[in-house]
């Protein structure tokens, strides 16, 4: 741990105390004295934090340039739990090319989130309320991305769990946002059940082959001597793995890895909205729209993929588990993606576009292995990415709500001119999401076919292919609808553009969907060695911007203005009426096939089936407890003769057990 | 002789209570509570500063150890939390006096009386000195369950309590006489010694009949049943104290049991151990959450807490000492920081349903907060201290092999979860029922709260807790091999 | 009729055997009868009988010794104890209740 040498390395730990800080004086003094004051310091200090974090990228790779290795360096820990003689949870900071990442995509969006929240939630009863649950939220998130071992994760896992039931619930007037709240926060717990059992026998076995262990490796530990057994290192470490992997589970016929593995997954899959354990995300949109921006598409969702790279060696190393998130995810990518046409909440879409970007970026995680790791890089990159321009669609969507005050696309329509720099950068993040050059998401997404493809899984590249057509189809339908034509609803008649401190952040965010996707990301992020993607790949990038063109094309067709207009267009050309004609045929058959029969054969039963089976099936367990809670509850009579004879029970209920146990 | 100290301290107080209240005049008799509390801080700090950790008195029939100083400190934190707690109710400063209660004097050296009995029986080396201290430390409890003469609930509870506690006793005191007879001798390490061999029929017998005794005080299903009807009967200082310092009293008791007395055997009790948590981690979160009044719902919350220290016992005892002692801290400290708030919301509305807490986070945001912090640190959300006390017990278990029961004990954490949920969203999502008026608290209210709720919060954080308690208990494992 | 009586003198087995007896009939009452006074006897035929079970197993075991005696004392101290407090609460209850039926005592359940 030499090669901690800067002064940032040093005090890197500044990164997740500063929002600490300012949650706590922000909560506790400024807030109940100044609303205004509140929002400031908290801003502030989140910017301070981001400035720390570019400092930090800026030493790393100057003592590590890009293109050469990268070592995962712990430059600051200190001891929090001894647990036993020998394991101990450190808290710590742990840097490397993916956590630098992270650090920089949170810092980026919290302060952009944070200076846009300053005119967004302006008037709001809640607004000092508001800024303290935010800071919350971005101390734990970078405490999270920051951690060196499984345990600082899984704390900071849970605490971003809470600041984001909280922030969901920040409207608690309204029922929707209550139970939304509640819903996300039980299913994310839920998952992460599979998550804690999951560290627990990761940290057990970790700590029952520890001693042998370090013996073995001794020297060739590659300076990782006195690592726990809960950290990352450890855990990640070859000789580890070969171990773990040789322990099987008698009951289930796997080794004990994949299973530790899979129960992991679990976790990140709650918290990354994987399907079946996606259902709380899109309710999780009645949450503050600046809140969606930064927890529900650029950051806490992108936890779980984290979580899948941090843990990438281990993952790799079962097979099994790799296969279960890359199908978990190329099928979420397509489920939402398909769900994604039919909705008309303008945050909805978002959401599903956004659990579908997911799922990319877990398809891109599960194809790649320790020989060809493309998919590593290509997932970062498209975290990357993705936070910026998914961020930039909430923000410009909030805007847009904020001016209109309705969810509804329908009752949107005709911003264009009264909005303009709202609609430019949602146009370029629209763009960028869909994958047209030389916006970003075309470059993260080139990466990620190729490596499926590359990968030999020619049937994830088939979804991942059909998503990105998708994809472009649904974000600009309500592109088209929400900017063009003419003002349908009352609201957006009256619409103007959003203050300067919420468009400022928005075109900062603009340009940065527009020019990251030139960052060689394979010279920063890349497993070991292996030479990552490099460039791009024609082969694959024609075909992939044609498919994005012809979703966009296809929602051109079916969304640009209404009857009237093709009307008035149709008597104004004259001569060119019949063809207009003829392709209003077209239209009409258009319409057929995708409303009367995708929408209604396919896309429908499958949003049908999202809300009432899967979300029935949390809803039939929270029932089944409920109504056994009710059966128990009358073995409690009130006679307490009742009472003793349970008692005498429970002594005969002991004999017995003894009885038959031992004599 | 210096041993002993604090439990003297603590009698003189009781007494000296008893009688200054023969003097004195109803006014003057507020000055009861604060030398109620002096004499426990008094105590507590010659525990924790003077007490040596080892050594014993009356021919071995007393005697300190590190996990009896602990016990100790905790009995009387306790204890001294519970008299604070106390003073609103009891001096009538409350806004909703409750009737039928009072006798200041008889109500805090009642609980003084009980607290020597607690910590007389972690200390207690011989059977006749460890009955004797589970009923001087249970007895109290009856008297304090049926505190309210004229409300015919408290009275029921009371005498419910009195029958099963006496039922308790003698399935407890006929299964010592059996391990009396098979060993000859009332010294416990004497008869672990000599029961050492195969099992017979008589001490299976007495096995069961103790368990089933150390379950009745530590609320284990299926000997819990009192548990619900007394804490909701009782009045709520009572119930806190129940909640709390009976619970620690039955762990020091099991302790006593399942390490002194038995101790050569419980690694092969395992599964029935494991079998009894999860049936009471089980039965008292599903009851829990269809309960509707906040003192009956907290008693289901510490029975399925009752279920979740019983992990601890499935380990090697080097690191199930410590983890359990750890979670009696947190679990002491969250619970009060929980009760405190109800207790104060009783005093001031009394009101004791759980959607009577509407809107308090309007009206009361502080207190909301912190009774807010307290459940969720039940439900052992990290950092609390709550997840920190119940990762190590559920890494006990999956040490000992037990994976199916930590993934009982992680699915019921869930479940708990959701009921603690219910009253958070009652205090912060639900709109107050009548025009929010915030309801005053007073300042030593107002104190306690703060200091259990900075202690819920740092516990978990600050290590230091953990690794002292690891470090005592680790000599007192090597005093218990001597034995 | 002493050398009669001697040869009929009961043993170990024998006095155990009414312990056990004693205390299932405690067991029982406890169990069954719907009188609170009744019931609080019931508790201290069955601690009364633990007692005896003490001095039973003292004269058998370690006749040298008087451990069992000392407990014996102590247990039925208690078991008064136990008692008067139980009956303290009963009265109290007849006050307000006007019954001492313990199966009317379900103010609290479910």
């Amino acid at each position: 741990m030499d090669g901690a040498s800067g002064w940032m390395m040093q005090h890197a730990w500044l990164i997740p105390a500063l929002p600490l800080a300012s949650f706590a004086i922000v909560g506790l003094l400024v807030s109940p004295v100044s609303k205004r004051a509140a929002g400031i310091v908290a801003t502030l200090a989140i910017m301070a934090s981001a400035a720390c974090a570019y400092l930090l990228a800026w030493e790393y790779f100057t003592l590590y340039p890009p293109g050469g290795k990268h070592p995962i360096l712990v430059p600051w820990s200190y001891e929090w739990l001894r647990y036993q003689p020998g394991l101990s949870v450190n808290v710590g900071v742990l840097v490397d090319p993916i956590s630098v990442l992270l650090l920089i995509v949170v810092t980026t969006v919290s302060s952009l989130v944070h200076i846009y929240s300053n005119a967004y939630m302006h008037g709001d009863h809640g607004f000092g309320r508001y800024f303290t649950f935010l800071n919350l939220f971005t101390f734990s998130m970078l405490g999270l991305v920051v951690a060196p071992d499984i345990i600082q994760m899984y704390v900071c896992w849970e605490l971003v769990g809470v600041s984001s039931f909280l922030l969901i619930g920040f409207y608690y007037m309204k029922p929707s946002a209550v139970s939304a709240a509640k819903k996300a926060f039980i299913v994310t717990r839920f998952a992460d059940l599979g998550f804690l059992v999951g560290v627990i026998l990761l940290s057990y076995f970790g700590f029952r082959l520890f001693p042998e262990w370090s013996a073995e490796v001794g020297a060739a530990t590659n300076g990782l001597a006195g690592t726990q057994p809960v950290d990352f290192a450890y855990l990640n470490h070859p000789a580890f793995l070969a171990r773990f992997s040789e322990l099987h589970v008698a009951f289930l016929g796997t080794s004990m890895l994949t299973l530790a593995m899979i129960l992991v997954y679990m976790g990140a899959a709650g918290k990354s909205a994987m399907f079946p354990l996606h259902i709380w995300l899109p309710d999780a949109m009645e949450g503050p729209t600046p809140v969606s921006a930064l927890i529900h598409a650029a950051t806490m969702v992108v936890a779980g993929v984290y979580l899948v790279a941090r843990l990438f060696p281990a993952f790799a190393y079962s097979e099994t588990a790799a296969l279960v998130v890359m199908v978990v995810g190329a099928f979420t990518s397509l489920f939402a993606a398909i769900i994604g046409t039919t909705q008309d909440d303008i945050k909805r879409v978002l959401a599903f576009s956004t659990l579908s970007q997911l799922g990319y970026m877990m398809l891109a995680l599960g194809v790649c292995t320790t020989e060809y790791a493309a998919g590593y890089t290509a997932s970062m990159f498209h975290l990357f990415t993705h936070a910026f321009f998914k961020a930039l669609l909430f923000l410009g969507a909030g805007a847009v709500i904020h001016a209109v005050h309705t969810n509804s696309i329908w009752e949107m329509g005709g911003l264009a001119k009264k909005m303009p720099i709202t609609h430019i950068t949602f146009l370029i993040a629209t763009l960028a999401i869909s994958g047209i050059w030389p916006f970003a998401g075309f470059f993260s997404k080139d990466e990620i076919l190729v490596s499926a493809l590359a990968g030999g899984h020619p049937l994830v590249f088939g979804v991942a292919f059909v998503v990105a057509g998708l994809t472009a189809f649904y974000m600009f339908r309500i592109y088209f609808v929400t900017f063009w034509g003419h003002g349908r609803g009352e609201g957006a008649a009256h619409a103007h553009e959003a203050p300067a401190v919420m468009w400022l952040p928005m075109a900062l965010l603009a340009v940065l969907s527009s020019v990251t996707g030139f960052i060689p990301m394979g010279e920063f992020v890349s497993l070991g060695e292996h030479e990552a993607h490099h460039g791009i790949n024609l082969a694959i990038a024609i075909p992939a911007t044609a498919v994005a063109l012809l979703g966009m094309g296809t929602a051109a067709f079916l969304y640009i203005g209404d009857g009237r207009r093709a009307k008035s267009a149709a008597l104004a050309m004259g001569g060119a009426y019949h063809v207009i004609k003829q392709k209003f045929y077209i239209d009409e058959l258009y319409l057929f096939i995708t409303h009367r029969i995708i929408f209604h054969y396919i896309a429908r039963p499958i949003a049908w089936f999202d809300r009432h089976m899967v979300d029935g099936g949390v809803n039939a367990s929270g029932w089944v407890t409920r109504t056994s809670g009710r059966v128990l509850s009358f073995m409690q009579t009130g006679q307490v003769q009742t009472y003793g004879i349970w008692f005498t029970g429970g002594v005969a209920f002991v004999i017995l057990i003894l009885w038959c146990a031992l004599l | 002789m210096s041993i002993i100290i604090p439990e003297l301290i603590v009698i003189g107080t009781a007494f000296a209570i008893v009688l200054a209240d023969l003097f004195m005049s109803e006014r003057t008799r507020v000055v009861i509570a604060p030398l109620a509390a002096l004499g426990l801080l008094a105590a507590i700090a010659v525990n924790a500063i003077h007490t040596p950790v080892t050594g014993e008195l009356l021919g071995g029939r007393f005697a300190m150890d590190p996990v009896a100083w602990w016990f100790k400190i905790l009995f009387m934190t306790a204890a001294l939390f519970t008299v604070l707690l106390s003073i609103d109710t009891l001096d009538g400063r409350a806004g909703v006096r409750a009737r039928g209660i009072g006798f200041r004097g008889e109500y805090y050296s009642t609980i003084l009386f009980s607290v020597v009995g607690m910590m007389f029986l972690v200390s207690a080396r011989d059977l006749a000195t460890l009955f004797v201290s589970l009923e001087l430390a249970t007895l109290p409890l009856f008297v304090l369950a049926a505190w309210r003469r004229d409300d015919p609930r408290s009275s029921e509870a009371g005498l419910k309590y009195v029958i099963l506690g006496a039922l308790a006793a003698a399935f407890i005191v006929y299964g010592f006489g059996i391990l009396y007879g098979l060993a000859g001798s009332t010294n416990l390490d004497v008869i672990a010694q000599r029961l050492a061999g195969p099992y017979t029929p008589a001490f299976l017998l007495a096995v069961a009949l103790v368990l089933a005794g150390t379950g009745f005080k530590l609320t284990i299903v299926p000997f819990h049943m009192w548990a619900a009807d007394v804490y909701q009967g009782a009045p709520t200082p009572v119930t806190a104290y129940l909640s709390v310092a009976s619970k620690a009293a039955g762990l020091a008791f099991a302790f006593q049991v399942l390490y002194r007395l038995f101790g050569g055997w419980v690694p092969h009790w395992g599964l029935l151990i494991a079998v009894f948590a999860a049936l009471t981690m089980t039965l008292g979160n599903v009851v829990a959450i269809v309960q509707h009044n906040i003192k009956r719902f907290m008693a289901f919350s510490a029975i399925s807490q009752a279920g979740y220290f019983l992990l601890g016992f499935l380990g090697a005892a080097d690191a199930g000492v410590p983890a359990m002692l750890f979670y009696l801290l947190v679990y002491i400290v969250s619970n009060l920081a929980a009760f405190a708030c109800i207790i104060w919301f009783a005093n001031e509305t009394g009101k004791e349903h759980i959607e009577d807490y509407r809107g308090l986070s309007l009206t009361n945001p502080l207190m909301a907060l912190a009774l807010m912090v307290a459940l969720f640190s039940l439900a052992g959300i990290p950092p609390l201290s709550g997840f920190v006390g119940k990762f190590f017990l559920f890494s006990i278990a999956s040490q000992a092999g037990y994976h199916w029961l930590v993934a009982v004990a992680a699915v019921n954490s869930t479940i708990s979860l959701y009921y603690y949920l219910r009253v958070v969203r009652q205090m912060y999502i639900e709109p107050p029922a009548d025009p929010a008026a915030p309801l005053r608290a007073s300042m030593s209210l107002s104190a306690t709260v703060a200091i259990l709720s900075v202690g819920v919060v740092t516990l978990g954080i600050f290590p230091m807790v953990y690794d002292h308690i690891h470090a005592t208990t680790i000599a007192w494992l090597a005093s218990l091999a001597q034995g | 009729m002493t050398e009669l009586l001697a040869r009929f003198a009961p043993g170990l087995q024998e006095w155990l055997v009414l312990c056990a007896v004693l205390y299932a009939i405690g067991l029982y009452g406890l169990l069954t009868r719907r009188n609170a006074i009744a019931l609080l006897m019931a508790a201290e035929i069955m601690l009364n009988a633990a007692a005896l079970n003490f001095v039973v197993l003292n004269r058998f075991t370690s006749p040298q010794l008087v451990d069992g005696h000392v407990m014996a004392l102590f247990v039925v101290v208690l078991a008064a104890a136990e008692i008067v407090v139980g009956m303290a609460i009963v009265v109290a209850l007849y006050r307000i209740r006007n019954t001492v039926d313990i199966s009317h005592m379900n103010y609290m359940k479910g």
